[in-house]
């Protein structure tokens, strides 16, 4: 298979996933009539169109697997997920969610960029803690001194 | 006249001494934008808005306008210098501009290039100022019934426009939509899709969200390939086109800037479009269509003209109607709320020194392009130089800090990272991103006028056909639809976004 018709069936997947998600958990609105719609109506309007288009796009996947066509899409080539940076971007700033409230903004900045800059394999420690207190003293002196953002510096203790 | 006194108003308004300040960060902030590669004024001004709470509303407003259209400027910059066009409308002007380059005339590229962008500028802003009344007008008449038809004639250019399948950009509607349904409905104020997190109930806030989508996805997306760039190592010299570059520049750019203003209109059509459009039409009507691709001075002068034009004018549908064109427009019309005022039809009577200033202010905005960018060059250039890996953590840190300032609230990160992860796998999977956060943001608005025009039709869904302009609109939208769906013009799209890939 593939990569084009790959693409196309887990999109139809995560779609259908998506829409019965939406009917699931819109199950329990009420519905009301076409002229006095209740909160549930458009939600279960929305939730058939994405099940209607996974469906097609389910169709379309089967097409293409059925009859490979000739024509080289430009959108076969794809580079591989660098997912040493999706990752540790990620938890960076699921980090600095976590650290923020209790911690204050210079000790959440300089966690946050230390994970950040594990996706750069060469840099050593030190330059790493070097770019993490930098940027912490950048933004504290930006967005609370500067911009008068009511962000906490330090923890409260 | 009615036009000069509307344009002195909005010069009273621009040119006060804070408004001009907003004006040049913008336009300033706008170039370095463009300049570099993986961060696009989509993202600067989704990650400016949050800060914008305390700053005052037209200063805000004419500070993210700059950012747009001064990111033209530092793309094409980038486009001409070292063929690495920081945003996808530099991707045309690279072709010819490249070449000029390589061919030592640089600093005629520059130049042409520059002109052709504040002539554009000019235009366009009367432009602006002479359809707006107009549409305003006509706005002004639109019920509940229209509003949908409206609505729905956007979305369905906003997904002709799209690069990519069209059913994926219907997917990306309906999702954001789905996501815009989240909170409490305002009807019956029952809550949906809460999950009995109370940060939900009033639903995802669209900053986080809009960051999410255009940033972090933008910079995975960047992170996928290895950073190579040529940086030209030859000074430039001579920022005067001669003579027989300017006569040759001078009909592609006013034929570019028409094309440009026409197209930025439309929503959905974007600055990449206007750009391609004028270059093929230039190079249809060059006596010698073979100088193209080999450092023809129409190359440059036409597309930088169009998107600099198209940039400026689709802010028409947002500031008349209230209709987005485009993810830019869209974040505005975010900015707008943020302070309380919600752009439409009224907002020209309700605010005219918001609305002309603001205006006035793009003409402002492109003079200090002019005069202070050429100068700066070297500046960009060396910008150029700093590898993104180093710039990738000041991004981030300025994402999340974005996000939490909303409301002091750890939950807007937690959606940042959620709404980066998906932008990324949307567009691994060949899906946009731009109308998921559009349909996000007219979701609710299509909801309520749909409802409350079922509710005075008494249920009748011929309504939307028995009102004369909402018949127009919806017959409008079927027929783009079905262009859009015409297997020549399905290939048509393919090669106008295959052109685009590099860089894009």
């Amino acid at each position: 298979m593939t990569q084009s018709i790959r693409r196309d069936v887990s999109l139809a997947f995560l779609l259908a996933a998506f829409g019965l998600g939406v009917l699931t958990f819109g199950a329990d609105l009420s519905m009301g009539r076409i002229d006095r719609m209740g909160a549930g109506y458009v939600p279960w309007l929305v939730a058939c169109g994405i099940l209607f288009l996974s469906t097609c796009i389910g169709i379309r996947a089967l097409y293409s697997w059925r009859r490979p066509t000739d024509e080289p899409s430009g959108e076969e080539e794809q580079p591989p997920v660098p997912w040493r940076a999706v990752i540790s971007i990620s938890l960076s700033a699921i980090s600095f969610a976590l650290f923020i409230r209790p911690t204050g903004l210079l000790i959440a900045t300089m966690v946050m960029v230390l994970i950040c800059t594990l996706s750069q394999a060469h840099s050593g420690w030190h330059a790493r803690l070097l770019v993490a207190s930098f940027l912490a003293a950048l933004a504290g002196l930006l967005f609370p001194v500067g911009l008068g953002l009511p962000i906490a510096l330090l923890p409260i203790s | 006249m009615e036009l000069l006194d509307n344009l002195r108003l909005g010069l009273d308004v621009s040119l006060s001494w804070s408004n001009l300040l907003f004006c040049l960060i913008g336009t300033l902030l706008g170039t370095l934008v463009g300049v570099l590669p993986g961060i696009g004024p989509a993202t600067t001004i989704a990650l400016l808005l949050p800060l914008t709470y305390d700053l005052p509303m037209v200063g805000a407003i004419i500070m993210l306008a700059g950012i747009y259209y001064g990111a033209q400027y530092g793309a094409s910059t980038t486009a001409i210098l070292v063929n690495m066009p920081g945003e996808s409308s530099g991707v045309v002007t690279a072709l010819d501009g490249h070449q000029m380059a390589r061919q030592g005339r640089a600093g005629a590229a520059l130049g042409i290039s520059a002109y052709g962008s504040f002539f554009a500028g000019t235009v366009a802003t009367i432009f602006i100022a002479t359809l707006s009344p107009v549409l305003s007008d006509f706005g002004l008449m639109f019920g509940p019934a229209e509003n949908v038809a409206l609505m729905t004639l956007g979305i369905v250019a906003v997904v002709i426009m799209s690069k990519g399948s069209i059913i994926n950009a219907f997917a990306m509607i309906l999702v954001g939509f789905a996501l815009g349904l989240i909170g409490t409905d305002v009807n019956t104020s029952q809550a949906r899709f809460n999950f009995g997190i109370s940060e939900l109930r009033d639903g995802i806030d669209f900053v986080p969200l809009a960051i999410g989508l255009f940033g972090i996805a933008e910079i995975l997306r960047t992170l996928e390939t290895p950073e190579q760039r040529d940086v030209l190592h030859r000074k430039i010299t001579g920022l005067l086109p001669t003579l027989a570059d300017l006569k040759a520049s001078l009909l592609p750019i006013i034929r570019g800037t028409g094309v440009g203003s026409i197209l930025g209109i439309l929503p959905g059509s974007g600055t990449l479009l206007a750009s391609f459009s004028a270059y093929m039409l230039e190079k249809r009507l060059a006596k010698q269509p073979e100088r193209f691709g080999n450092g023809a001075i129409e190359g440059v002068a036409a597309p930088e003209s169009a998107n600099n034009a198209a940039a400026q004018t689709s802010f028409i549908p947002m500031l008349t109607l209230g209709i987005p064109s485009g993810s830019v427009t869209a974040l505005m019309i975010g900015a707008f709320t943020i302070h309380g005022v919600s752009p439409g039809p009224q907002l020209m009577t309700t605010k005219p020194d918001l609305f002309w200033g603001v205006v006035s202010s793009m003409w402002i905005g492109n003079i200090m392009l002019l005069v202070i960018n050429l100068p700066l060059i070297g500046i960009w250039v060396r910008v150029l130089k700093i590898p993104y890996r180093h710039l990738v953590p000041a991004i981030i840190l300025f994402c999340c800090i974005g996000a939490y300032s909303i409301s002091n609230s750890a939950f807007d990160v937690y959606v940042l990272v959620g709404a980066g992860i998906l932008g990324y796998a949307l567009s691994r999977l060949n899906c946009e991103p731009a109308p998921l956060l559009l349909a996000f943001i007219l979701g609710p608005m299509l909801e309520e006028n749909f409802r409350r025009a079922m509710l005075i039709s008494h249920g009748n869904p011929m309504t939307f056909i028995e009102h004369p302009i909402s018949l127009a609109l919806l017959l409008a939208a079927a027929a783009l639809l079905a262009t859009g769906l015409i297997p020549g013009i399905r290939r048509g799209r393919k090669t106008v976004f295959a052109e685009a890939q590099p860089g894009d």
